[in-house]
């Protein structure tokens, strides 16, 4: 049974546009369409230049992270039935630039992803094994591991983040995640590497455990405490230094 | 006079050019990227969002890990097998035999699967595979192969040009390949890349059916530019319909269910309660290869006994929430977030969805070459491992073996072609005249419209159940569509604009539907997915070819090309009418 619906959207085109503005859509959604669902209607139906990334539909590939009703989401996993009678605003995610429409420039994040150099950090020293390499990791080692790996590049968490609003250095939580899950792996030997990056007062040092990154990551990640299990790490190692010396 | 200058375009010029940031793309473009070798990648999404984290189940190899009577003998038996013996034996062999070596490489890179308890690699029973043979974590296999690939690709040097669309694949006048025409979407300016190799992997066309698994880049862009550049295409027929995808509400029609939940003891019933793969297929039951599974849901929804919104009963309550839980995390949030249902409580609606697409680029089994000098292909957009039906599990391997051939393939290729080739700057601006065109018709068709009215009669005419007359008169819609996408027009400029981008991918589309009725109408049997219901039976008269399309001139030609024979050490493996895994145990038992 399709209902009518609203929704007023954050509108840009820096070519065409001196500035953002709103622009209203009235379509029928049924019972239990997500708020892409929506979008995608109004995009085929009434306006095809309308702007967002979107592609599994899922969930899965974190591409329609957005601001939705005042709180980001992913547009695929969010219900407009959820979204309660009024009208359903849409605007882009925060703290990174926009580019037309709901579609934010992503080159910040890309930047300090990169930085924290995430890729598994082979030993050199160890031979490389001529049959399988086991893992065995205790089991809430690994799920601790396997959760950290679970990111879909969302950008929600930076988004969400109110250091990252106010200080654009920061390396941002999603960054952060991705250190953890390498070094929680027990293969990683990039540690030495990473710390010189990861301790600095833009670092991790500059999470102010506000949770928001906790509680909107639509995987359920447990990021603030992964953070601050990255920051444990980094005293740790500071007084192990200290003890030798 | 075209509207832009060669002379001001921004131009990269690469060694190899991948395009396609996926499995393969990545696989391929780390395999290629050698120091002194300046490697590009080239996306149409951001990096990361590629169909292949979509994959959900596992990758299957020959680790024998579980049962360690499996072994590369079997893994081949079962591909080919499972697809009929239109496979290419050779493509099959090398992967049957590498795909083990890629898998642990992959874990090498990162990786991290689930584990047996003594630590290593464990392996989940999927259809029509005769051992437990997908390794994976949880039910996001897919998207943990691309995040590795990814990270790996970064430790790297190679550049990654995101979201790109290309628009055209450029030759230079002795028909090597030198390049692609292309443009940001984020900007939509025109960027010329020159390259001395190309690597295709651009993944398949599921976005041409109505109810699709596919996410919305699946539009087969990569094959068309090929086939429109003069690649031979091959068994463009065989369409997988993966037996269950989500069924209600609408709006997430289609969506995978993955078959890890038939692997982990999931079991299908119609609306009478009655486990009906039991009637269809005995001996492998609910994994039984997809092309059955699918048909015989499509057959029970059609005899009546369907489910209220037309589709099969798929029960796993019997394994108990918490197992449920552990196993296919992805797929309880998936019903619960998407459908309001908690799986681990009550049974669910599935019904078959267009899942992939097993013809494409017709490849050379070592390199992965195209008969376009140059032009290599892998995973997806290639066509030779599958045959007439994909195995679960195999896709993942596949970009993975195949990947990394078509690097090294590429890199020999160039290493062997020292010099950049030319590209034709006259054929660079009519190009870009063409890309730009569509914001000047005025009551342009709308391409989303197009694309859907492309589905109705792909769905209609070309999908799970097919025969003659009914091809023919989608045949005939089709060219009637052809003709109206001739004028398709976008409002609004050439900044991030999604109506611009989807002119190209409904032209893609179009273009590959053609190919899937001809090469459906010329094939007169039933073989795997191809179903025929004029031509009920397979064939072995029509089994022993292979149906190649290419451009001929402005026409498609279509030929029956033979499947290649195996030789007498593969093929004598079918002689014992068990796996050669299963023979091997059978005998040691015989000998205590």
């Amino acid at each position: 049974m399709a209902v009518s619906r609203t929704f007023r959207i954050f509108r840009y085109d820096p070519v065409k546009d001196p500035a953002p503005y709103w622009s209203l859509f009235t379509v029928n959604v049924e019972q239990g369409d997500s708020v892409l669902t929506g979008l995608m209607k109004i995009r085929e139906e009434l306006d095809g230049s309308l702007a967002f990334r979107a592609s599994c539909r899922s969930g899965i590939c974190g591409s329609d992270g957005m601001v939705i009703n005042g709180r980001s989401r992913l547009a695929c996993k969010t219900q407009v039935d959820d979204m309660g009678h009024g009208e359903v605003v849409i605007e882009p995610l925060r703290n990174l630039p926009y580019l037309k429409d709901l579609v934010v420039d992503q080159t910040p994040f890309w930047d300090k992803f990169e930085s924290v150099m995430p890729w598994l950090h082979e030993s050199t020293t160890e031979p490389v094994p001529e049959t399988e390499r086991r893992m065995t990791l205790a089991e809430d080692a690994f799920d601790d591991l396997s959760k950290a790996s679970d990111c879909i590049f969302c950008q929600i968490c930076y988004a969400e983040c109110p250091v990252n609003g106010l200080d654009r250095a920061f390396i941002g939580p999603q960054a952060l995640i991705k250190a953890f899950r390498f070094e929680a792996d027990p293969r990683d030997v990039g540690t030495n590497e990473r710390v010189p990056i990861l301790d600095q007062p833009d670092g991790v040092w500059r999470c102010r455990t506000t949770f928001n990154c906790t509680v909107s990551c639509p995987k359920g990640i447990p990021i603030t405490k992964d953070i601050q299990s990255l920051k444990r790490e980094m005293v740790g190692t500071y007084f192990h230094a200290r003890q030798e010396v | 006079m075209a509207s832009e200058q060669v002379a001001t375009l921004e131009s990269h010029q690469y060694d190899v050019l991948v395009i396609g940031s996926g499995g393969a793309g990545l696989r391929a473009a780390v395999q290629a990227a050698v120091p002194g070798v300046k490697v590009g990648i080239i996306g149409k999404s951001l990096l990361g969002k590629a169909h292949t984290v979509m994959a959900e189940g596992g990758v299957a190899a020959s680790l024998g890990n579980l049962d360690p009577w499996d072994g590369w003998e079997t893994h081949f038996y079962d591909t080919m097998r499972s697809g009929h013996f239109i496979n290419n034996y050779r493509i099959v062999e090398l992967f049957a035999k590498e795909a083990a070596q890629r898998v642990l490489e992959l874990e090498e890179w990162g990786a991290v699967f689930d584990r047996t308890p003594e630590g290593k690699i464990m392996q989940r029973p999927f259809g029509a595979h005769t051992f437990r043979r997908l390794a994976h974590i949880g039910d996001r296999t897919g998207m943990e192969l691309l995040r590795t690939l990814q990270y790996k690709a970064i430790s790297q040097d190679i550049t990654v040009h995101q979201e790109v669309t290309i628009t055209k694949l450029l030759l230079d006048s002795d028909g090597r390949i030198a390049g692609a025409l292309a443009y940001y979407r984020s900007t939509g300016k025109f960027v010329l890349f020159r390259a001395k190799a190309i690597v295709l992997a651009t993944g398949g066309w599921g976005k041409i059916y109505k109810v699709t698994s596919n996410s919305w880049e699946s539009t087969g862009d990569g094959a068309s530019l090929a086939f429109r550049a003069g690649a031979e295409l091959m068994d463009m027929e065989m369409v997988q319909f993966h037996p269950t995808g989500m069924v209600w509400p609408p709006g997430v029609r289609g969506l995978l269910v993955t078959e890890g939940v038939r692997g982990e003891g999931g079991l299908l019933y119609n609306s009478e309660g009655e486990r009906f793969m039991l009637k269809y297929d005995p001996e492998r039951k609910e994994l039984s290869s997809r092309d059955v599974v699918a048909r015989s849901i499509f057959k029970e929804v059609q005899a009546g006994r369907g489910t209220p919104h037309g589709g099969a009963w798929l029960d796993i309550t019997h394994k108990g929430p918490e197992f449920i839980k552990r196993k296919l995390p992805g797929m309880y949030e998936q019903y619960l977030t998407l459908a309001d249902v908690d799986i681990t409580k009550e049974k669910f609606e599935v019904a078959p969805t267009c899942h992939y697409t097993m013809g494409g680029v017709r490849v050379e089994a070592e390199s992965c070459a195209t008969n376009i000098p140059g032009l290599f292909a892998a995973g997806e957009v290639a066509c030779g491992l599958h045959g007439a039906n994909r195995l679960g599990g195999n896709s993942l391997a596949d970009l993975l073996v195949f990947g990394r051939r078509a690097g090294d393939g590429a890199l020999a290729y160039v290493q062997e072609h020292g010099s950049l080739p030319q590209v034709s700057e006259s054929e660079v601006e009519q190009e870009m005249d063409r890309v730009l065109s569509p914001f000047s018709v005025t009551d342009g068709e709308n391409p989303y419209l197009l694309h859907e009215q492309l589905q109705e009669i792909m769905s209609g005419h070309a999908g799970i159940v097919r025969d003659g007359p009914m091809l023919e008169e989608g045949l005939a819609k089709l060219m009637d569509l052809k003709v109206r996408a001739q004028n398709m027009g976008v409002t609004g400029s050439r900044v991030y604009n999604p109506g611009w981008h989807a002119v190209f991918e409904v032209q893609s589309m179009l273009t590959l539907a053609e190919l899937i009725i001809r090469g459906a109408l010329a094939r007169k049997e039933s073989r795997g997915a191809h179903w025929r219901t004029d031509y009920p039976d397979e064939l072995p008269e029509v089994g022993q070819w292979n149906y190649v399309q290419d451009l001929d001139g402005d026409a498609v030609r279509i030929r029956e090309v033979a499947v290649p024979v195996m030789p007498p050490e593969l093929s004598q493996l079918f002689d014992r009418g068990v796996a050669p895994g299963v023979y091997a145990s059978q005998q040691q038992a015989k000998e205590k």
